[in-house]
C-alpha cells in the first residue's frame, strides 16, 4: 500500500544556521491514526507546517495522496490536508461561525447548496448546532476547537492534522475534542496525524512516532513507546502514571511486565487475586 | 496577614449592557507561607479572582485586604501600588511579555520600575536567575532566542526580582513538555519550601493538585463552591463531576482497581509509592527491591 503521506529526506531552518528539521523521512498510511510525540522544540509543529506547505523545506520531498508537495501542487494538498491549531483564538475569519463555515468553502468555490449541507452536516458532528450565529470570541476555548474541525471537515480533507489541538484547554474541553478524534478514528474514512506531548492522548493512536532534534527516532506501537522509560525521558517525556505504577508493583512479582493501559493493568491485578 | 476577601463581588462593565458579574460573594483568607491551588472551568472566574489579589482588579462591593493594604470595593483606592511588587502576578504565557535586547535588562525593568537602582536591579537579576534554575550566562544572551520554557523562566525571573512575598501564577505550565512542566513545578516547590514564597496556583492539571499544594478551593459561576484539602476534594465525586473538573491519573487507576477486583484501597494515596503499597498491603507479594 502506498503511504498517502510521505516525507523524505526533509530539512528545514529558520535562521539557515540550525537545522529544524534535519532529514526527517516518515510514511503514514491511509485510515492510520498516527501520534507525533516529541518535546518541545523537537521540531514538531515545524512538520506540520512543512506538510500543508507553510513552510517551505531547504531540501527534500513532502509526497500527499501521490503528489509531490510544490508551488503548483500546494492548493490540491491543502484540500487533502487539514489542519486545527494549537491556539483556538487564531483561527478565525468569520464573524459568526456559520461565516466562518462558509468562508473555508467559499475559497474552494463549493456551491451554495452543497455548502449548506455540509455545513448541517458537520455542525451537528461537533455538537455545535446552537452557535451557528455566535460570535466565535464568545466561545470558550473548547467550542472554537470544535468549530475549527467542523471547519476543516466541511472542506472534505482526507487528512486530519490535530498540533496540540488540546494543549491551551481545560480538561472538559480536551475530553470533548479527544472524543471527537476516537469518533473520526472509529467512522475510518480519514487520516488523524495528532501532534503533542499529552501522554494520555498518545495512548489512544494505532501507531507513535518520536520526534527529537528534528528527526524522527523510533516508531511503534502506543504499549511499546510508552513503556520505554529511558526512551521518554531522553525526549523530555514521561511515562503514563500505569508505567510508573507497574514498575513498582513488579519488584514484588504481582505482575510480570509494565502495562501502558489502565484497563490491562488491572486486569493483571485481577488474575493475581484470583490465583492468590 | 498574607491575602483576605471579605464578601468581595466583581462586576465587569458595571451599568452598561454588557454588565457581565464575574465573582459572587468571595470570602477567602490566604496566610503569608501557603501553597494553595485555585481550579475550575473556563470561565469560572478563576482569572478574575487571582487579579483582584495584586488589585489589578478592584472589587464592586466587599473589601481585599492584600498584607497591610486594604482595597475597598467602589472606592478610589490610594497607595496601593506597592501590593503590585510585593504580590508577583504570573499570567498564562508571560514568555509573550519579553521585549529587552538581553535577559538582564528585562529581568531589572521590573525591579527599577518600583524605584530600585540600576546596582541593585542587576544584583536582584543574578540572584532570580538562578532561582529559576537557570544559569548565569544566560543574562547576556537575548531574551528572544531561548526554548519556550526557558523563555518562561526569564519571564518568571523578572518578577521574582522584585522579590514578592506572594506569587500568583496562572497556569505556568501550559504548553510546556512534561520534562518542563516538572522543572516548573519542582521550581515553585522549591521557592515555597526554602524560600517561604506564598504559592497561590491556577492549573487545569489536577495530577499537580494532588502532588504539591495542601489547600484548594474550586470556582465554578463566579462563586467559591470548595474550599479544602485536595484529597478531600477528589473523594467528593458528585462536585468533580458537577464542577467538571477531572480526578488525577493516580485516583483514577486506584478506582478501576478498587471496582475491578472489589475491594478497598488505602484513601488518603498521593503518590505511586503510597498507591503501591496499599496494593501490596491487600494482595500480597514477594518484594525482592532492595
Amino acid at each position: 500500500m502506498e503511504p498517502i503521506i510521505k516525507v523524505k529526506d526533509l530539512y528545514f531552518s529558520y535562521d539557515n544556521k540550525n537545522l529544524a528539521i534535519n532529514k526527517l523521512s516518515l510514511e503514514i498510511y491511509e485510515q492510520e491514526w498516527v501520534c507525533i510525540l516529541g518535546h518541545n522544540g523537537s521540531g514538531k509543529s515545524t512538520l506540520s507546517k512543512l506538510l500543508i506547505g507553510l513552510l517551505v523545506p531547504l531540501k527534500g520531498e513532502v509526497v500527499v495522496n501521490g503528489k509531490i508537495l510544490s508551488e503548483e501542487t500546494v492548493y490540491d494538498i491543502r484540500k487533502e490536508v487539514g489542519i486545527v491549531f494549537q491556539n483556538p483564538d487564531n483561527q478565525f475569519v468569520g464573524s459568526t461561525v456559520l461565516d466562518d463555515l462558509a468562508f473555508g468553502m467559499e475559497n474552494q468555490q463549493i456551491n451554495r447548496e452543497e455548502m449548506k449541507k455540509r455545513i448541517d452536516k458537520y455542525i451537528k458532528k461537533v455538537k455545535m448546532e446552537d452557535y451557528l450565529s455566535s460570535e466565535p470570541h464568545m466561545l470558550s476555548g473548547g467550542q472554537k476547537q470544535r468549530v475549527a474541525i467542523a471547519g476543516a471537515l466541511a472542506l472534505d480533507s482526507k487528512v486530519l492534522i490535530f498540533d496540540e489541538s488540546t494543549s491551551m484547554l481545560d480538561p472538559q474541553g480536551r475530553d470533548d475534542i479527544v472524543s471527537l478524534i476516537k469518533d473520526l478514528k472509529t467512522e475510518g474514512d480519514k487520516t488523524i496525524v495528532s501532534i503533542t506531548h499529552d501522554i494520555n492522548e498518545a495512548m489512544l493512536a494505532d501507531r507513535i512516532i518520536v520526534m527529537k532534534n528534528g528527526k524522527t527516532i523510533t516508531s511503534g506501537l502506543p504499549t511499546e513507546i510508552l513503556q520505554d522509560e529511558a526512551l521518554m525521558r531522553e525526549c523530555g517525556l514521561d511515562v503514563p502514571m500505569t508505567v510508573k505504577l507497574s514498575k513498582k508493583l513488579k519488584t514484588y512479582e504481582i505482575i510480570d511486565k509494565l502495562y501502558v493501559r489502565q484497563e490491562d493493568l488491572v486486569n493483571s491485578l485481577w488474575e493475581y487475586n484470583l490465583k492468590k | 496577614m498574607g491575602i483576605q476577601f471579605e464578601k468581595v463581588n466583581f462586576k465587569y462593565a458595571e451599568g452598561s449592557v454588557r454588565e457581565n458579574t464575574a465573582l459572587v460573594n468571595i470570602d477567602l483568607n490566604i496566610e503569608l507561607g501557603s501553597y494553595i491551588a485555585v481550579i475550575g472551568h473556563t470561565g469560572s472566574g478563576k482569572s478574575t479572582l487571582i487579579q483582584h489579589m495584586n488589585a489589578l482588579l478592584q472589587p464592586t462591593s466587599g473589601t481585599v485586604h492584600i498584607l497591610d493594604k486594604k482595597v475597598i470595593g467602589g472606592k478610589k483606592n490610594r497607595n496601593i501600588n506597592s501590593v503590585r511588587r510585593r504580590v508577583g502576578l504570573v499570567f498564562q504565557f508571560p514568555e509573550y511579555q519579553l521585549f529587552e535586547e538581553t535577559v538582564e535588562k528585562d529581568i531589572m525593568f521590573g525591579p527599577m520600575n518600583f524605584g530600585v537602582s540600576k546596582e541593585e536591579a542587576a544584583l536582584k537579576a543574578h540572584e532570580a536567575i538562578q532561582l529559576v534554575g537557570l544559569d548565569e550566562d544566560f543574562l547576556e544572551r537575548s531574551p528572544l532566542n531561548l526554548s519556550g520554557g526557558q523563555m518562561r523562566r526569564v519571564a518568571i525571573a523578572g518578577i521574582l526580582a522584585m522579590d514578592p512575598e506572594i506569587l500568583v501564577l496562572d497556569e505556568p505550565t501550559a504548553g510546556l513538555d512534561p520534562k518542563g512542566q516538572l522543572e516548573m513545578m519542582e521550581m515553585f516547590h522549591n521557592l515555597y519550601e526554602n524560600h517561604q514564597k506564598t504559592i497561590i496556583l491556577i492549573t487545569h492539571d489536577m495530577n499537580d493538585v494532588l502532588k504539591y499544594p495542601k489547600r484548594v478551593v474550586v470556582m465554578n459561576k463566579g462563586k467559591l463552591v470548595f474550599d479544602g484539602g485536595p484529597l478531600e476534594l477528589f473523594s467528593k465525586r458528585d462536585l468533580v463531576k458537577k464542577y467538571q473538573l477531572e480526578l488525577p491519573d493516580l485516583i483514577k487507576i486506584r478506582d478501576e482497581i478498587e471496582n475491578k477486583l472489589n475491594l478497598t484501597l488505602d484513601k488518603t494515596i498521593k503518590n505511586v509509592d503510597e498507591l503501591t503499597q496499599a496494593i501490596v498491603k491487600v494482595l500480597g507479594g514477594e518484594s525482592h527491591a532492595r
